[in-house]
This record gives C-alpha cells, sequence and structure tokens, in this order.
C-alpha cells in the first residue's frame, strides 16, 4: 500500500507539534516548530488545513495531559474566564499563532521552492 | 505579492505583541500559549522518586499526610541537600520572592505596585554587600559554608529535574523561570526576617509629632516607660557602673522645628505594635510530668503559604525537628533529642535617622567639623509594563542616605551589619545541653529575640540574644549626625538579659519590655502591650502542676485583661447596654456581644485622645499608655487642657455605638463577635482566589491566643508543645495553612482548621526510614 506523501506530512507534523507543546516548553519551540510545519513540502496546504492540524495537535496534547480539574478552575477564576473559557483562550490563542507563522513561512519560502524546484515547466 | 508582505507583517507584529508586557497582564506568548501555559500544571510534583548520582550522598525522605518531610541520612551535608530539595518542591516561588524583596527585583515581575518596596531595599545595597559578607563567612567557617552550599544544590537540583508541570503557578502568572540558587542567599532571608521584625521609620514621624505637640503634651502620651510594666525580666538589676559603660558617652542632639513632614514614614502604628509571639517554659517541679515542658508560638501574617515550613531530619541517629524557613537549612524553632528551643521578637529600636549637614550642591557633608565626600550611587529599577526608574542615593559614615521633606537623611539600620546567625541555628540543632544552646546563641545578632530554652536534664531558660543600640538619650526623633561618635554602635545584650531556673519555676516572654529598670529605655520606648505577659504569668501562676491540657488551654486562651483597665468606664457609660458586660471577663469569644462592644470602644478611645491631640497623628499613642492612663487617672492632659477620663469614654462609647449602628443595625443582639472580628489569611501575590475567605476567630490582638487587626491578618504562626524527657522529647505541633506553597497540593490549607480549633499533631521521631510509613518518598543516590 502507498501512503499518499500529504498524509505523512500531515502525520509528521502532527506528531512535531504534539512534541513541541508537550515537552520543548518555551515560546521560541512552539514557533520554531510551527515553522518546520510551514517548511514541509505539503502540496495545497491551506491556512484552515494549518488550524485543523493544531487543533487535532492540542486535543491529543489536552487527552494525554488531562488538566485537572482544580487547576483549570483555579487558572480559570485567576485569567477571569473560567476553566472552559480559559481552555478555549488557549486552543484559539495557540492555534492563531501556529497558524500565522505556518502559513507565513509556507506562502513566502516553502511556496517559492515549489515554484524553483518541484513544478514542472511546460 | 501585497497579500504575503501583509501577512508577514501580521505575523511579525502578532509574534511581537504578544511576548510583550501589558501593563498587570500576564505574558500572553507564555500564559495562553499550551506548550507554555499553566494547563500544563499536574500533580506530578506529588510522585515518589528515586535519584541517581546526587553530590552528597544517600539520603531518604518520606511525606506523611500533612505534607511533612522526614529526612533520614547517615550525613548531615546529605540531610541539607535533601532539605533543600523539600523546601524548593513546596516553597520555590516563596524563596524566590524573598530574594527579590530584599535585592530590590520585584517591580521587574510584579510592576509598579512594587517600587516602593523596591525603592527601599536598593537603598541598603544587599546584593552588592551579601557576596563578600558570604565569601568572608565562607573563609572563617567553611563547615558552615558547605552546609548552605549542599542545601543551595538540593534546591537547584529540584529546579533543574522539575517536570514543567510542576512549576508553580506564580511563575506562569509573573511569566518568569525559577531563579539559580546561592548559598549566600541565606543572608536575604536573615535580612528579610530583620526587617518584619524590627524596621519601623518612628522616629520621622516622632519628630513630626514633637513639633505638633510641644515637648510636654509629647512627653505625657509618648513616655519612655510604660506606667505599669509587666517585664520579661523581673528580677533584673545592673550596678550603675556597668550600665554607664554600656551606654555611649554621646551627645544627641535632636532635630526639630518646623517642616518635618513625614506622610510616608513606615511607622509601626498600634496594629502593627500588637502583633506579638508568646513563649514560655516550665520546670520539671511545675509540670504534671515530672518533665520541662517548652512553648511557643510566633505570631506572623498569616498567609498562603505560612512562613513556617515543618521538617524533621535525622541525621546519623540523631533528630532535629521544628519549624525551619525555606531558603535556610536549619530548624529555627523546635528541639532536638536533648533541648528544646523557641522565641519571640524582642521588639527594640533598632532604625535611626540621621540629618546631615550638606553643602550647597550636596556632593558634601560635615562629618567632626571637616567636608567628607557625600558619595553618590545611581540605583536603576526595572517595572514591568513601564520605563525603568532611577534614582539617586547616597553613602554616608551614618548610612545610606536620601531626601525627605527637604533634608538629607542617613538612615542607620541593624540589618546593615554583616551578622551570622546560621552559626547560631547551626550550634542549636546539634546543642546536647542547655548549656551548648547557651553558647550557640552568642552569635545570635539580628533580629535580636527572646530565645526560650530547656533541656531533657530539667534546665529552662530565657536569653534575649541579640544587638542593642543603646542610646545615652531615650528620646526618639531624627538625630543630627555631624560627629563620627554620633552614630551608636551596637551591643550584643545576651549576657545581661537572661534568667535560667527561677525561683519561680517558669520563664516566659510575649514581646513586652524587658526590664523595670532605667536601662529600659535606651534599649526602647515602645514595646509591644504587657496585656498577653500578665495573662500568661497570671495562668502559669494559677496552677502548681501544669499538663499538656493546661498548656494547650494557655495557648488558645482568649481572655484580653484590658478590660480590667477600662471595665469600670464602659460600665459608667454604657447605659442599658451594661447587661452586655454582666459577668463577663474579657472573654473575646465569637458567639459574644461583649467583645464586639469593647473592641470598638477600644478604638474609638484611641481615636478620641488623638482627636483631643489635634487630629492627623499617624503615630498614636500607645494603646497601652492610654488605657493605663484611663485607669490610673482622672483627666488627661490634651491640646484643649486636661480633659476627664469619662468625659473621654463617654465620647468613645458613643461613636462606637454609632458606628456599629451603621455596619450591623439596630439589634444588638446580631452584633456577635464572629462578624467584628474575621481572620483574612491572604496569599503571598494578594490574589484573593487563592486567598481563604473572610471567617470568624476567637481573639484579639490583646489575648494569648492572639488575633491582630480587622480583620485580623496576623496570628500564631505555629504552635508548639515539647516536652524534655530523659528518654527523648514528646512534642504537639501545628502549623497554621499548610505545609506546600501549591494550591493544588492537598497540603496548601489543610492545617488551617487545625489552627482554628486548636488541634496539634503528634510529631513522630523515627529514626530510620521506613517507606511503609509515608504518603510519597524520594531517595537520593541509592
Amino acid at each position: 500500500m502507498r501512503i499518499k506523501p500529504e498524509l505523512f506530512l500531515y502525520a509528521v507534523s502532527l506528531f512535531l507539534l504534539v512534541h513541541v507543546q508537550m515537552n520543548l516548553h518555551q515560546f521560541a519551540f512552539f514557533v520554531g516548530g510551527s515553522i518546520i510545519v510551514g517548511l514541509l513540502p505539503i502540496r495545497q496546504a491551506k491556512w484552515w488545513k494549518f488550524a485543523l492540524l493544531q487543533l487535532a495537535a492540542l486535543a491529543v496534547c489536552l487527552l494525554l495531559n488531562k488538566p485537572a480539574a482544580a487547576v483549570l478552575d483555579m487558572v480559570g477564576s485567576i485569567a477571569g474566564t473560567g476553566g472552559p473559557g480559559f481552555v478555549a483562550a488557549v486552543v484559539l490563542f495557540s492555534t492563531i499563532t501556529m497558524v500565522l507563522t505556518t502559513t507565513t513561512t509556507h506562502e513566502i519560502i516553502t511556496k517559492n521552492l515549489f515554484r524553483k524546484y518541484l513544478t514542472k515547466k511546460r | 505579492m501585497f497579500k504575503k508582505i501583509l501577512l508577514l507583517l501580521v505575523t511579525v507584529g502578532w509574534l511581537w505583541a504578544v511576548q510583550q508586557r501589558w501593563g498587570d497582564l500576564p505574558l500572553l506568548s507564555r500564559f495562553f500559549t499550551y506548550a507554555t501555559s499553566p494547563l500544563q500544571i499536574d500533580n506530578r510534583f506529588e510522585n515518589s522518586l528515586e535519584l541517581r548520582q546526587t553530590p552528597y550522598g544517600t539520603a531518604e525522605l518520606g511525606y506523611d499526610s500533612l505534607g511533612v518531610p522526614h529526612i533520614f541520612s547517615e550525613q548531615q551535608l546529605a540531610a541539607d541537600y535533601a532539605t533543600g530539595y523539600v523546601h524548593a518542591r513546596d516553597r520555590l516561588f516563596q524563596m524566590e520572592m524573598i530574594v527579590r524583596v530584599v535585592t530590590g527585583r520585584v517591580s521587574e515581575v510584579a510592576g509598579e505596585a512594587a517600587v516602593n518596596s523596591d525603592l527601599f531595599w536598593r537603598k541598603f545595597e544587599f546584593e552588592r554587600l551579601v557576596p563578600g559578607w558570604y565569601e568572608a563567612m565562607a573563609d572563617s567557617l567553611p563547615d558552615l559554608a558547605k552546609r548552605l552550599e549542599a542545601y543551595a544544590a538540593g534546591v537547584n537540583d529540584y529546579r533543574r529535574l522539575m517536570a514543567y508541570g510542576s512549576m508553580p503557578l506564580e511563575y506562569h502568572l509573573l511569566g518568569i523561570d525559577p531563579m539559580e540558587w546561592k548559598a549566600e542567599n541565606i543572608f536575604y532571608l536573615l535580612k528579610y526576617m530583620t526587617h518584619v521584625l524590627t524596621y519601623s521609620e518612628d522616629d520621622l514621624k516622632a519628630t513630626e509629632i514633637r513639633s505638633q505637640l510641644g515637648q510636654p503634651l509629647y512627653q505625657f502620651w509618648y513616655p519612655h516607660y510604660s506606667r505599669a510594666p509587666q517585664p520579661i525580666y523581673p528580677d533584673f538589676s545592673m550596678p550603675d557602673s556597668v550600665m554607664q559603660v554600656l551606654l555611649p558617652n554621646v551627645d544627641e542632639v535632636l532635630v526639630g522645628g518646623p517642616g518635618h513632614n513625614y506622610p510616608q514614614a513606615y511607622i509601626k502604628n498600634n496594629d502593627e505594635l500588637s502583633l506579638g509571639s508568646n513563649n514560655w517554659a516550665i520546670q520539671g517541679r511545675k509540670s504534671a510530668t515530672g518533665n520541662p515542658f517548652l512553648c511557643n508560638d510566633t505570631h506572623l501574617q498569616l498567609a498562603f503559604p505560612s512562613t513556617w515550613y515543618e521538617v524533621h531530619k535525622a541525621v546519623g541517629g540523631r533528630i532535629t525537628r521544628g519549624f525551619s524557613i525555606a531558603g535556610s537549612p536549619f530548624v529555627i524553632t523546635g528541639f532536638n533529642d536533648s533541648i528544646a528551643w523557641g522565641m519571640t521578637n524582642a521588639t527594640w529600636d533598632l532604625v535611626d535617622f540621621y540629618q546631615l549637614e550638606v553643602n550647597k550642591d550636596a556632593t558634601e557633608y560635615k562629618l567632626d567639623g571637616q567636608w567628607e565626600k557625600l558619595e553618590p550611587f545611581e540605583v536603576r529599577i526595572a517595572v514591568k509594563g513601564k520605563p525603568d526608574l532611577v534614582k539617586t542615593y547616597y553613602r554616608s559614615h551614618f548610612g545610606p542616605v536620601d531626601t525627605a521633606a527637604g533634608r538629607y537623611l542617613a538612615v542607620n539600620w541593624i540589618a546593615m551589619q554583616p551578622t551570622n546567625e546560621a552559626l547560631a541555628f547551626d550550634g542549636l540543632e546539634r546543642a546536647n545541653h542547655i548549656d551548648d544552646a547557651k553558647a550557640a546563641l552568642q552569635h545570635f545578632m539580628q533580629p535580636p529575640q527572646n530565645m526560650i530554652l530547656a533541656d531533657h536534664r530539667g534546665n529552662i531558660g530565657l536569653m534575649t540574644s541579640g544587638l542593642a543600640c543603646l542610646h545615652p538619650s531615650p528620646e526618639k526623633g531624627i538625630r543630627e549626625g555631624v560627629k563620627k561618635e554620633q552614630r551608636i554602635g551596637y551591643v550584643p545584650m545576651q549576657n545581661y538579659l537572661n534568667h535560667f531556673n527561677t525561683s519561680r519555676e517558669y520563664v516566659y516572654s510575649a514581646n513586652q519590655e524587658h526590664l523595670d529598670h532605667p536601662l529600659s529605655a535606651h534599649i526602647s520606648t515602645r514595646y509591644e502591650p504587657a496585656a498577653r505577659g500578665r495573662r500568661i504569668t497570671e495562668l502559669l501562676e494559677s496552677r502548681d502542676s501544669m499538663g499538656v491540657a493546661e498548656l494547650r488551654a494557655l495557648h488558645m486562651d482568649v481572655v484580653d485583661v484590658e478590660w480590667r483597665l477600662l471595665g469600670e468606664h464602659i460600665l459608667a457609660v454604657s447605659g442599658a447596654d451594661s447587661s452586655y458586660f454582666s459577668g463577663w471577663e474579657g472573654q473575646m469569644d465569637t458567639a459574644l456581644v461583649a467583645p464586639t462592644l469593647f473592641y470598638n470602644f477600644k478604638i474609638n478611645l484611641v481615636n478620641s485622645v488623638v482627636r483631643h491631640l489635634g487630629g492627623e497623628l499617624r503615630l498614636p499613642p500607645s494603646e497601652q499608655h492610654i488605657f493605663n492612663s484611663m485607669s490610673m487617672d482622672d483627666s488627661l492632659p490634651l491640646k484643649s487642657g486636661w480633659v476627664s477620663t469619662r468625659t473621654l469614654a463617654q465620647e468613645a462609647w458613643d461613636s462606637s455605638m454609632l458606628q456599629l449602628n451603621e455596619r450591623f443595625g439596630t439589634n444588638k443582639q446580631a452584633w456577635v463577635y464572629g462578624k467584628f472580628h474575621q481572620t483574612n489569611i491572604q496569599h503571598l501575590l494578594r490574589l484573593p482566589q487563592l486567598a481563604m475567605p473572610l471567617f470568624a476567630s476567637n481573639g484579639s490582638n490583646r489575648t494569648v491566643n492572639v488575633a491582630s487587626k480587622l480583620p485580623s491578618t496576623h496570628a500564631a504562626s505555629m504552635r508548639t508543645i515539647i516536652e524534655l524527657t530523659p528518654q527523648g522529647p514528646n512534642a504537639l505541633l501545628m502549623l497554621t495553612g499548610g505545609q506546600s506553597g501549591r494550591f493544588n497540593s492537598p497540603n496548601y490549607s489543610d492545617q488551617v482548621l487545625h489552627w482554628l480549633g486548636g488541634t496539634y499533631h503528634a510529631a513522630r521521631l523515627e529514626r530510620a526510614f521506613r517507606p511503609d510509613l509515608y504518603r510519597t518518598t524520594v531517595r537520593f543516590n541509592r
């Protein structure tokens, strides 16, 4: 069975994003990880596909880490958003950051490389 | 192309914006990005684990259900390493904040609200001085330095190995990472405690108030001696010749006149002067078991986390247990196999202000008739979300110099002395006998403490250890600073202020005056009220034999003996409401109405006196002096002339009733003390979510079970009842709050109810590690 290269690249991206967000606890690593995803030669990549990818990565992270209810309540009450509101804010914020970084990298660097090396000249 | 440029700009703008600090908001890139957000906080710090290749040998520790660590090792340094580890696990943020406070680096993480604190601390340049102090200590006391280094290594190894989910929430909120711990940080901790226990700018206010009132009125309302002393050392005597040697022969000149106005002065008002602590020890002859007992309860600000951290160490089979302070490897108040020790604050006057005579361009000041260089130094304070703040201070012979009310004022504060209290605690931990403890306490200099001692051979004693600044003139106020000798030096007092195995069969202290002797006022003129001391004496003398139940009852006693000073006035002016006081003897109990009426009357009585003195006295006369005068005199001198005490009482009663009516309504039956007097346990960062809601509590600022301020923020922060038997110690302990500084730990606030109800836990004293006894274990280097 032949795996589609796009599917493989999305899987790699998902793994990378989950790893970065669960194990490398610095904003710079998260941005770096997003840039690497943006550099992957994914054809017909769109911002909303990156958004879905990040949402999937966050879902995996939350499932694996399972934030405690007490932590959620406390952090949510300090942030003034409530526990679920805080999770929503983190998801939204992380996704915006990832989508902007990845899409910009992809649009400015990866697509140019595509054009130069991977697209057949007619 | 345009779209791509726009996308790039938006992305760069976003990445830049989320990494900026916006006002008091947490750092957005950190708080709301999943990779770094507090959503990652978990309870893994509670897990048992083994750490290999730790640098100081084998140690094992287990946490019990209250979160108390029991540390076992054959080597002292391994135990110190483990102590650093457990302090970091449970109190990392608290430790960091103490260092940040004393080095004046809070504003950079907390914003503008901390600027005044940072400005205050930077003036003393501890960050410049402490490394040198530590180096000197390491040269002269290498073994002690090794203990501090092992402790620091334990803190840093916890910090290094800590999973991200174990980072305390406060770091996420402030957007910072834990700092590296240095062995020298113990000096910052000591300076911090010296500030809590000694610092005030009462001298500034005294100068201001003296000008306001005139000398005769000032002299009456701000006396040098208590009118009804209840001294800690009632049998003290000192030949005049010795006193003359102790008091420096210096011409002290107080400055005065108009223009002295210090609205920002940090003063110890009556609330601050009623915080207190208690300790007492009874000899075997007075004890129900025939063994000596030692009890201590230190009154500090109630907070999450608590100042104290309970720890049990068994090093080479030898036990030390008690309360430590995170940042230091030592048990500060507690016991070992042979002795027990505890403390109360000595409340001495250890801050002096000197007015300098400065030349026109403020580059020189006059000293012994010569112009000396006034050495400027600049402090730059980083403020979160704001531009840096720059301020210039000066160095002088009298201490750091700041300007206030158009004057150059130098401050000489005991904290500037490079003393080393670690040596005293090291000695106490190792002491085998009360004489060893006395020798160790020769090294304890600041903040001066009434150290209580008992040993397993039946000895008890009290020794006030620390440096006093003995002024030839006891008058408070800003002094002239034009001669070198005018800067008063410090004298260690432990060899003068002590008594052991007294004929009374007990010793005690409650922050009151030490002496009924002329020397007293040269040490300080503003001690804490003697009410607690009077009550302790009364209860200790009321029984020939006391056991645990009686000693516990003494800790929990809530009788305010000042009722005896004011009761007659209150009964005379309260009309029909006097029925509330029928049969009442000062019990400050939440279920009663009388304590509400009494406490609020006292507040209004002080306000009434202040009003008659012209109002706006931010340093009012001491409550104790007012109440003593009310009970001893028929009329009192005030600005308008002599006013009868009954008139003052009536005014106070009327205004008090008006206030209570407004606050609680007209149904006086509902004015129970539990509504009036509530306790507030705050979080270190003053976050209400991490604090405890107000709750009713017994006691007042005059009861042995103290609860100071309204709402009450200061009370017994721990309690100990320790029996020293020939076979070893038995101890009951209690900590207010909880062991852990982590809100998600089961030990964050689990002991609050124990404190409220007077429930102690028996100290288990295993000498060898038994993993089955503990909830969680950590093994080093196995």
